[in-house]
């Protein structure tokens, strides 16, 4: 191994113990719990390495040009369809289906960083409730006390503000961080929701409120939901994981290196990962084992397109599953203008939430549950507000548009309801059969459509926002429609966990069940979707895989 | 982004002969009266000319000056956004009164 600067380079020839691809939530904790633990770890990253300096408030260069989510180096579209009888095509003027960032941090660098943790019962609501005829609906091979402690260890070592509200799941410690201060959308909706008899909380947030691991506390400039942090007090791995990863001297950070193919061998071990370097050279890393964490698109893509003789339907797919069941969790947004000004254009997005209504409720008719949140949600900076700001059916130029922009910029926030999404093989991420990138790769294609309980549970928080708002002294209240999620920020479920090699596509060690030398850990290994914010359970299943994983390795069991 | 320039000239050509026909002879679009103006921009509203000159429009008059736009912050100013890297709480009307309210509570209970 040569060095260079004080980095590792290891040789591509020799094999490593771990190709790790993709350095975002999971992939930049599992970078660093395994290169502390004494193995070689060699990071693909298709993105660049951008660093906390490089980060900017320009709205058109990171809202509009899409800036931290395109390929660096070419480009790479995905087409998008509801249902599996249609032909998917590109949507035009729209951020792509599968919503995440390229770079190093993945999408933790431009997440907005709510940052709950599951409940007991997300774990086990098929057991608790019964079974879902034509859907996927199904318990996670683990349950909530096997991941504790590694919920603990996201709230430590990436840093978590809070304070433990009154239906969170028993907890070993406190939070490391007090809860940020509250904006005054968190005072309307706690007053609202108080009113009402609900029960409101300080928010989650996987952003520093006081320093911890000699990183800042937040400086509450207001660009965070899509942007990245000035501060690196927004707790992406890009702040937090991978500098100590670096540190190690074992771990290897390629960026501008997009994966083609992992290959395999006779005996059916993964043998070496192809990939185009940042000189668009092709180069293939040889390594002992590989841990692909690309995220629940950009995973079963790249299974797809690992194909071979021996695995026709895609690498680790004997189950057929590998790509169905995504969960993007459905949302609702109602929104509000206020006498005063709120000023949302400040600080974090969120810092209340409700979560009277997380678990499901057979007296709603329908499955599902549901987080709030209040927040100025996408128009809190000027251009979007400025396109997209004002309540339906006010005029989009001349004089009166220009009073109107200026009195609700201060005075508006909105809340967002997010809901379990059904697990349905309907819902996917396949490889489109005929468009490719500029490398002859087949892109992405997702077919989503919420199923009509998500949907349901979607407008059950609208219409409970809707009192919370009225209950707070909104003098306007309006609701965005309630529709099919077309976007997905959240990509999950397509390699899930399970016992069953036949349904599912790892096991609950993050192994593929169909490879010895292969896990998959990121949001294709949920069983089942949460209540909207799948971060935090990510991480803490990454840092539970590296466990494990490493244990195998030492072990000689890989 | 062709075709939108191609659209662009296009229809401020179209704007200007209206412009003409609107006013007295020869004025251009900036000489016309407000009224007039209007008028004549609610005729194009929905054209795809319209479209892309209001989305630049937003995009020039509220971008980072450093685009050469929003000359002034004037576009920041018209909405109340003030462009700092650094806040403190707090941060609006309502969570002021909050902090006001817990600050007197203190004071009355002699807290330090």
């Amino acid at each position: 191994m040569a060095t260079v600067n004080g980095m590792p380079v290891f040789k591509t020839r020799e094999a490593v113990d771990f190709v790790i691809i993709g350095s975002g939530a999971a992939g930049g904790v599992l970078a660093k719990e395994l290169s502390s633990s004494g193995f070689d770890v060699v990071v693909l990253e298709q993105g660049p390495y951008r660093r906390a300096a490089d980060f900017t408030h320009d709205e058109i260069k990171v809202m509009f040009q899409q800036d931290l989510l395109n390929h660096p180096g070419w480009n790479d579209p995905q087409t998008f369809r509801r249902l599996e009888n249609e032909t998917a095509t590109v949507q035009q003027g729209v951020p792509p289906p599968a919503f995440y960032a390229r770079g190093v941090g993945g999408s933790s660098v431009h997440f907005t960083a709510n940052y709950w943790r599951f409940h007991e019962s997300d774990f086990m609501e098929r057991s608790l409730l019964g079974p879902m005829e034509g859907t996927g609906f199904a318990d996670w091979p683990i349950s909530y006390q096997e991941l504790e402690p590694y919920y603990t260890k996201v709230d430590w070592e990436c840093g978590v503000s809070g304070q433990p509200g009154p239906f969170e799941a028993p907890r070993s410690r406190p939070y490391p961080c007090p809860p940020l201060p509250v904006k005054s959308s968190g005072v309307l909706f706690e007053k609202g929701a108080k009113a009402l008899g609900l029960h409101p909380q300080p928010a989650p947030m996987a952003i520093l409120s006081k320093p911890l691991n000699g990183r800042p506390a937040c400086l509450h400039c207001g660009f965070c939901m899509g942007f990245g942090c000035e501060a690196n007090a927004k707790s992406s791995t890009l702040a937090t994981m991978i500098p100590l990863a670096e540190a190690t001297g074992r771990c290897e950070i390629r960026p501008l290196s997009t994966v083609f193919r992992i290959e395999t061998n006779a005996q059916g071990r993964v043998t070496e990962v192809v990939y185009l370097d940042a000189d668009e050279n092709e180069q293939a890393q040889k390594a002992k084992a590989v841990i692909l964490c690309a995220n629940g698109a950009e995973t079963p893509r790249l299974l797809f397109l690992s194909e071979s003789s021996r695995s026709p339907d895609g690498l680790a797919n004997s189950s057929g599953i590998v790509g169905k069941y995504l969960m993007g969790n459905a949302h609702s947004i109602t929104q509000a203008a206020f006498e005063h000004p709120l000023n949302e254009y400040k600080s974090v997005q969120v810092t209340r939430i409700v979560h009277d209504f997380y678990e499901h409720d057979p007296a709603r008719g329908f499955y599902g549950g549901g987080g709030m949140d209040a927040r100025p949600f996408l128009d809190s900076t000027p251009i979007m507000h400025a396109l997209n700001g004002l309540p339906p059916g006010k005029p989009s130029w001349g004089k009166e548009f220009k009073q109107m922009l200026r009195h609700y910029y201060t005075r508006k926030m909105a809340v967002l309801g997010s809901t379990t999404s059904v697990p349905l093989q309907r819902n996917n991420i396949t490889l489109d059969p005929v468009l490719k990138d500029d490398k002859g790769r087949a892109v992405i294609r997702m077919t989503y459509m919420d199923h009509e309980d998500d949907l349901a549970m979607a407008t059950f928080l609208q219409d409970r926002a809707v009192e919370i708002l009225g209950a707070a002294g909104a003098q306007e209240i309006w609701r965005d429609p309630v529709e099919g999620g077309t976007i997905q920020a959240h990509l999950l479920g397509t390699c899930r966990m399970g016992n069953d090699p036949t349904t599912s596509v790892v096991d609950k060690h993050h192994r593929a069940h169909d490879l010895a030398n292969l896990f998959i850990c990121d949001g294709s290994s949920f069983v089942s979707s949460g209540r909207g914010q799948p971060t935090m359970t990510i991480q803490a299943l990454a840092f539970r895989a590296a466990e494990h994983i490493a244990g195998f390795a030492r072990r000689g069991e890989i | 982004m062709a075709g939108a320039a191609a659209s662009l000239d296009e229809g401020l050509d179209d704007l200007a002969n209206k412009a003409k026909l609107a006013g007295n002879q020869n004025s251009k679009f900036s000489e016309l009266s407000f009224e007039q103006q209007t008028m004549l921009l609610k005729g194009i509203e929905d054209s795809q000319f319209f479209g892309t000159l209001h989305f630049l429009t937003m995009m020039g008059m509220f971008c980072l000056p450093q685009y050469a736009g929003n000359r002034d912050e004037i576009g920041w100013d018209l909405l109340g956004f003030k462009h700092q890297h650094v806040w403190q709480a707090p941060f609006g009307y309502y969570d002021a009164e909050v902090l006001s309210s817990a600050a007197e509570q203190g004071a009355d209970h002699g807290n330090s």
